[in-house]
């Protein structure tokens, strides 16, 4: 048998250190995702309102050029002319407004994307790896327990 | 009790756990003990710390994407 260079207690507490590290951990990597969602959410409804904001401008555009259209074969008129201009500077700022958004939701993805593979790696280590650890240290710990067994017996 | 967040107090954790390892090396000496400290412990050190540092990334560009479009 593998003689163990080891105190027994100190075996034990970092076996429940470990144990309460793991236990405290395993909600907290699903908060991270959570987090994601939430944001994902947002995103998407300013996107959807900065899309509907957009298709306004663009229809009452529209409606200002033909009515503008319409005034040509009549008299000039320069107030309509102006309405228009200002319609479509609204078109060209909702545009920017969507792009923005649209530039941060792919952002997020791709920092979700980086955080996901932190996350399932630290994942599968509390899942798996420290568990061994723990029974590792657990059938150290019973060793060492049956060896002062042994020797107090045999004092 | 509450389950700790990592992203807030991972430093406290992380402490917590090289405390306790370190608690643990100072009467584990042995080829055991640098086995574990090689596929166990450094390990789960390494991935903790890389998951805390991806998650502060994270929210702050998930904090970022909320103040920049909030129209």
């Amino acid at each position: 048998m593998t003689k163990i260079h080891a105190d027994v207690e100190a075996l034990r507490g970092l076996r429940e250190t470990l144990a309460r590290f793991r236990y405290d951990q395993r909600d907290a990597v699903g908060r991270g995702e959570g987090e994601i969602e939430v944001a994902r959410g947002e995103l998407e409804a300013k996107a959807s309102s900065a899309r509907a904001w957009l298709e306004r401008c663009r229809a009452e555009l529209e409606a200002c050029q033909e009515a503008s259209s319409a005034a040509a074969d009549g008299p000039a008129s320069s107030a309509a002319m102006d309405d228009c201009s200002g319609l479509a500077r609204a078109v060209a700022e909702a545009e920017e407004r969507l792009e923005h958004v649209r530039r941060w939701q792919q952002r997020v993805e791709q920092e979700a994307s980086s955080f996901y593979g932190a996350a399932m790696r630290f994942r599968d280590l509390l899942e798996s790896d420290l568990p061994r650890a723990e029974d590792h240290l657990l059938d150290m710990i019973t060793s060492l327990e049956a060896a002062r067994r042994i020797q107090a017996a045999g004092s | 009790m509450t389950p700790a967040r990592p992203d807030d107090d991972g430093d406290y954790q992380l402490g917590l756990l090289d405390a306790a390892w370190e608690q643990a090396a100072q009467h584990w000496r042995d080829d055991m003990a640098r086995d574990f400290e090689r596929y166990h412990w450094a390990p789960l050190r390494q991935e903790f710390r890389s998951y805390l540092d991806a998650l502060a990334r994270l929210r702050e560009v998930l904090g970022a994407a909320e103040r920049e479009t909030g129209f």
